[in-house]
């Protein structure tokens, strides 16, 4: 049964929240073999999660609050 | 029930937490319900508290200015929350209670949003998320709505509308190469439309997103504190995804390509 990739989208989102079946994860190694697109989205789905946590952490604000019970990111450089 | 300054804050807030706490459900695994059935009310459910149970505190270790410590800020965001709710609800009191219910739920877990902006995102997806299900709870009891009710309370269809009929992703939405991501997520631009992107999506889906990521709670917390299934936990959390993951492809990612 191939896996298309609204499928393969479903197992690389799940697979942050549940170990997946062996053959789930055969299906999605299969499908990231020849889909760059799916590649993509796998690879950039942590990035998600780390964006919500630095907008969290505390977007600098232009105003006059700047600073705020924010916690000083690392590496802050262009 | 009425908060009224920053300065009771942390004990008004408790006061209502411990009053109002109720048992929940916890995960089920059926397919159907998606809401608990009961009254739709605020519902503080037993979170386990992440930062050492620290609600926001004037006095904490850290500077709570543009928080809801800090009176003017939650003045402000108060009345924008009201002004916002009066568009979709009927009347001034009505609009009144799901404020104060939205900013209870918020409250629970202000303190993981340092930022005011994440703050602020985090309040209004709870907000929209609790007026659609009052909204939702209308319809089920055939009460007619207001004529400008929202129209994203069933955001929950079968197809995320990123796909062709074969499953394949659409040509306007498949994801291309990001080229350097973790470089952005120090730019305050690239936050700035990732919190656009997050705000648009649906109230639901911004609530939970943000739960799981930036509380960091794992899905059979998340089913116990909003009534869901795992399955529909898993769900949202895809839509989200989808959605967040499309909305950085147009207005960022491919930008100017
Ligand atoms: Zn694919």
């Amino acid at each position: 049964m191939l896996t298309d990739c609204h499928q393969a989208s479903v197992l690389i989102s799940q697979a942050s929240e549940r170990r997946l079946s062996l053959t789930e994860r055969a299906r999605l190694h299969l499908h990231l073999g020849v889909c760059r697109a799916c590649r993509n989205f796998a690879a950039d789905l942590p990035v998600l999660g780390k964006a919500a946590r630095a907008l969290a952490a505390g977007l600098p604000q232009s105003g006059a609050e700047e600073g705020a019970g924010v916690e000083p990111r690392p590496g802050t450089k262009g | 029930m009425i908060i009224a300054d920053g300065g009771h804050l942390a004990w008004r807030i408790n006061d209502i937490m411990g009053s109002s706490r109720e048992g929940h459900p916890g995960c089920s695994t059926g397919k159907r319900n998606y809401r608990a059935n009961g009254p739709i009310q605020a519902t503080p459910a037993p979170l386990a508290p992440r930062r050492e149970g620290r609600t926001v505190t004037g006095a904490g270790p850290q500077s709570h200015a543009g928080t809801l410590a800090d009176p003017r800020f939650l003045a402000g965001i108060r009345e924008e929350m009201r002004r916002f709710a009066m568009h979709q609800l009927r009347t001034r009191e009505e609009a009144e209670d799901a404020v104060q219910e939205a900013l209870v739920g918020a409250l629970k877990n202000a303190d993981s949003f340092g930022g005011r902006a994440a703050l602020r995102t985090w309040i209004f997806a709870i907000l929209r998320n609790k007026l659609a299900d009052i909204q939702r709870q209308r319809q089920r009891q055939h009460v007619p709505t207001a004529p400008e009710a929202i129209d994203d309370t069933l955001d929950q269809g079968d197809n995320p509308g990123l796909f062709d009929g074969r499953g394949l992703w659409l040509e306007t939405q498949r994801p291309s190469r990001w080229d350097h991501p973790e470089k952005d997520l120090h730019d305050r631009q690239f936050l700035a439309v990732f919190d656009h992107c997050l705000n648009r999506l649906p109230p639901q889906q911004g609530r939970v997103f943000m739960m799981r990521e930036v509380l960091e709670l794992d899905t059979d917390e998340i089913c116990a504190e909003l009534g869901l299934t795992a399955g529909n936990v898993h769900v949202i959390l895809h839509r989200a995804r989808l959605g967040l993951r499309s909305c950085l492809e147009h207005n960022w990612i491919n930008q100017g390509a």
